[in-house]
């Protein structure tokens, strides 16, 4: 709840910073109040600090503030904060895209920690209706546009069909608040093993594909490739990290008050989960546009986090919050330095040639930030990937079969950005900056690889 | 069965899907729109009989009001005629009709399964304003407040996407001079 306090409550005192010129300063102000809303998130979380009176205001039906829910909104506010920062130097960002960016995390903090459909619904919206803008705030470049279109229309239907499952459920358990739906006398009676009414059956899957929609998973994910690709850079690192993290969450928290009538949803999901990886690994060697790589690696991963939907039962969120953690740290800094080397419009991974002769630690970071996403040991990424798989193990052994065969495949499009950055000679002079911040994110990836417990105390 | 219901919904909803039916089979699409202005019109009307006064005037106000008013305006504005209709075949149209169908027939069948878990616990006055204002600034007063986080999302978003800037208006002026 603080964390929506205060991100909210800067970003409009941004949007009347604008009064003054100085359009540098406004990324930093912007970081900096999301820096404090994750810092004051993650207190709260240790119980270092209480904002009791605060959060006493939101009634516990609507939205609940548990441990969890503010490691997540600390956790969403810092990768935010890092993307405000690493995309400051190359292009000026108007208060207004920075303002509505910040009111889109406000969107993904109500999602996290929902407790009633109405706030899931009110928080997908609030995530949403900024992205649609945030997607074509190149006005002159046509597939921006494209991609503001195009996520409009689909986001719109998506929804429709997300509040169609939601009416079912209603009709199916008479109420809407997360508690209730799971003590109702109809889900009562399917737990013990009743015929599921057909209502919570259709609801649960209706809403599936809102949801499904949002982390852009098999087969709703035709979207994904084209409105990452024409999005500003800032803007898909932002779609690929926060939405797919608050959707998840989300979702996660819906099935896990159906764990009880599992089997109604477990079957079709690893399905899904299944044909999601194997598109998303398969698509992206096919690639030569970098943006259009990523967006399937990133439908990939949305693949493998359907594995821990399978495992929806309340207890071990940890696992998303650390895969979430690892995944958004290396995306963060291929995205950055993709930014960097490829401004000029250059959309293939010739803008990565001669990486390591240009800039090193450059190289180096872009390294580390590729295999963490590959999921190579000694980095984040295989941490989270190895958590994820050996609790997975014990549910769906076959799924995680075709997470490893994914994971094997995902290493022949991960090899091209070595390729370009290591063996090419270079062919543009583009410069590389934030050397300092790319550092810092590196060296962070491979602390969380080599001591993933000793970090996760401190902080979980 | 027929004979139970009451006559003004039984006009009503032959109104409706007589309208419905036009929308689709009508070759001009201003006729289209005419005809959808004329369903939202015959499906408030449905609202009333249900007693729910709230959704009839939101829905006329929305639909019929907004929406119906940007079709007409999209419709005017893209000047559609034979030749620029794209070719399209036949099976999407068979496709369409086909998953449409299906969905439709599974809600049917699940309503009927769980027709009275829908129809219990009816609350008097439920869809009236009083009630529902109510409602909204006690039980649902969050919600209600976060939604001030849309609109002026909502806003700031469509004055970004509306402000005049430099490089767009080169683009629409080389656009121009090309033809």
């Amino acid at each position: 709840m603080i964390a929506l306090f205060v991100t909210f409550f800067s970003a409009a005192v941004l949007l009347f910073l604008g009064l003054n010129k100085r359009e540098s300063s406004y990324s930093l102000f912007a970081a900096l109040a999301l820096f404090v809303s994750a810092g004051l998130s993650w207190a709260c979380s240790a119980n270092l600090v209480s904002f009791h009176g605060l959060e006493s205001w939101v009634p516990a039906n609507m939205m609940q503030f548990g441990k969890e829910q503010h490691l997540f909104a600390a956790l969403l506010a810092f990768i935010v904060g890092f993307i405000l920062l690493m995309f400051r130097k190359n292009e000026v960002i108007g208060n207004d895209q920075l303002g509505l960016m910040m009111f889109s995390l406000c969107g993904a903090y109500m999602m996290v920690s929902y407790q009633h459909l109405v706030m899931l619904f009110l928080g997908i919206e609030v995530l949403s209706i900024p992205l649609f803008v945030l997607a074509g705030a190149n006005k002159s470049n046509l597939a921006s546009n494209e991609a503001s279109l195009k996520y409009f229309l689909m986001g719109a239907f998506s929804t429709g069909i997300f509040l169609l499952g939601t009416a079912f459920i209603y009709g199916g358990t008479g109420s809407l608040e997360l508690e209730m739906m799971g003590i109702k006398p109809s889900f009562m009676h399917a737990m013990q093993g009743m015929p599921l009414p057909v209502l919570i059956n259709a609801g649960i899957v209706l809403m599936s594909v809102g949801l499904l929609f949002k982390v852009a998973a098999a087969p709703f994910h035709f979207w994904a490739p084209d409105v990452y690709e024409g999005s500003p850079n800032r803007t898909t690192l932002y779609m690929a990290t926060v939405v797919k993290i608050a959707a998840f969450v989300a979702f996660y928290r819906f099935l896990s008050t159906f764990g009880g009538i599992a089997d109604a949803w477990k079957g079709w999901m690893s399905v899904l989960g299944a044909i999601t990886i194997l598109w998303g690994n398969l698509a992206a060697l096919n690639q030569a546009s970098v943006k259009r790589t990523l967006a399937f690696s990133s439908i990939a991963h949305a693949g493998y986090l359907v594995m821990f939907l399978l495992m929806a039962d309340g207890t071990n969120t940890w696992i998303l919050w650390f895969y979430g953690l690892a995944y958004a740290m290396a995306s963060l800094l291929v995205f950055s330095i993709a930014n960097q080397v490829s401004f000029q419009g250059e959309r293939g991974f010739a803008a990565f040639d001669g990486l390591s002769k240009k800039s090193p630690v450059a190289a180096i970071a872009l390294a580390v930030g590729v295999l963490s996403m590959a999921g190579i040991p000694v980095s984040a990424g295989f941490n989270a990937k190895f958590y994820l798989f050996s609790f997975a193990w014990q549910h769906m052994p076959w799924l995680v079969g075709v997470g490893l065969l994914g994971s094997a495949i995902s290493v022949g499009y991960y090899f091209k950005f070595f390729k370009h950055a290591f063996m090419n000679q270079p062919s543009n002079d583009n410069p590389v900056v934030d050397r300092g911040w790319l550092m810092l994110l590196g060296g962070l990836i491979l602390l969380l690889g080599a001591l993933p417990w000793a970090v996760l105390n401190v902080i979980y | 069965m027929l004979q139970n219901l009451p006559i003004p919904f039984l006009v009503l909803s032959f109104l409706t899907i007589l309208s419905a039916l036009y929308v689709v089979t009508s070759k001009n699409p201003v006729h289209s729109v005419l005809a959808l202005i004329f369903t939202f019109f015959t499906i408030s009307a449905h609202y009333v009989l249900l007693n729910a006064q709230f959704l009839a005037v939101v829905n006329l106000i929305v639909y019929a009001g907004a929406i119906m008013v940007l079709f007409l305006f999209v419709l005017m504005l893209l000047n559609l005629s034979k030749e620029s209709e794209p070719v399209k075949s036949n099976w999407w149209g068979i496709a369409a009709a086909i998953s449409a169908g299906s969905l439709l027939l599974i809600i049917t069948a699940a309503f009927q399964v769980s027709g009275e878990a829908v129809a219990k616990n009816p609350v008097e006055g439920i869809g009236l304003v009083k009630a529902l204002g109510k409602v909204l600034f006690t039980r649902f007063v969050v919600p209600f407040e976060l939604t001030g986080i849309l609109f002026l999302a909502a806003m700031v978003g469509a004055v970004l996407l509306g402000k005049r800037e430099k490089a767009v208006d080169a683009l629409i002026s080389k656009e121009e001079s090309n033809g």
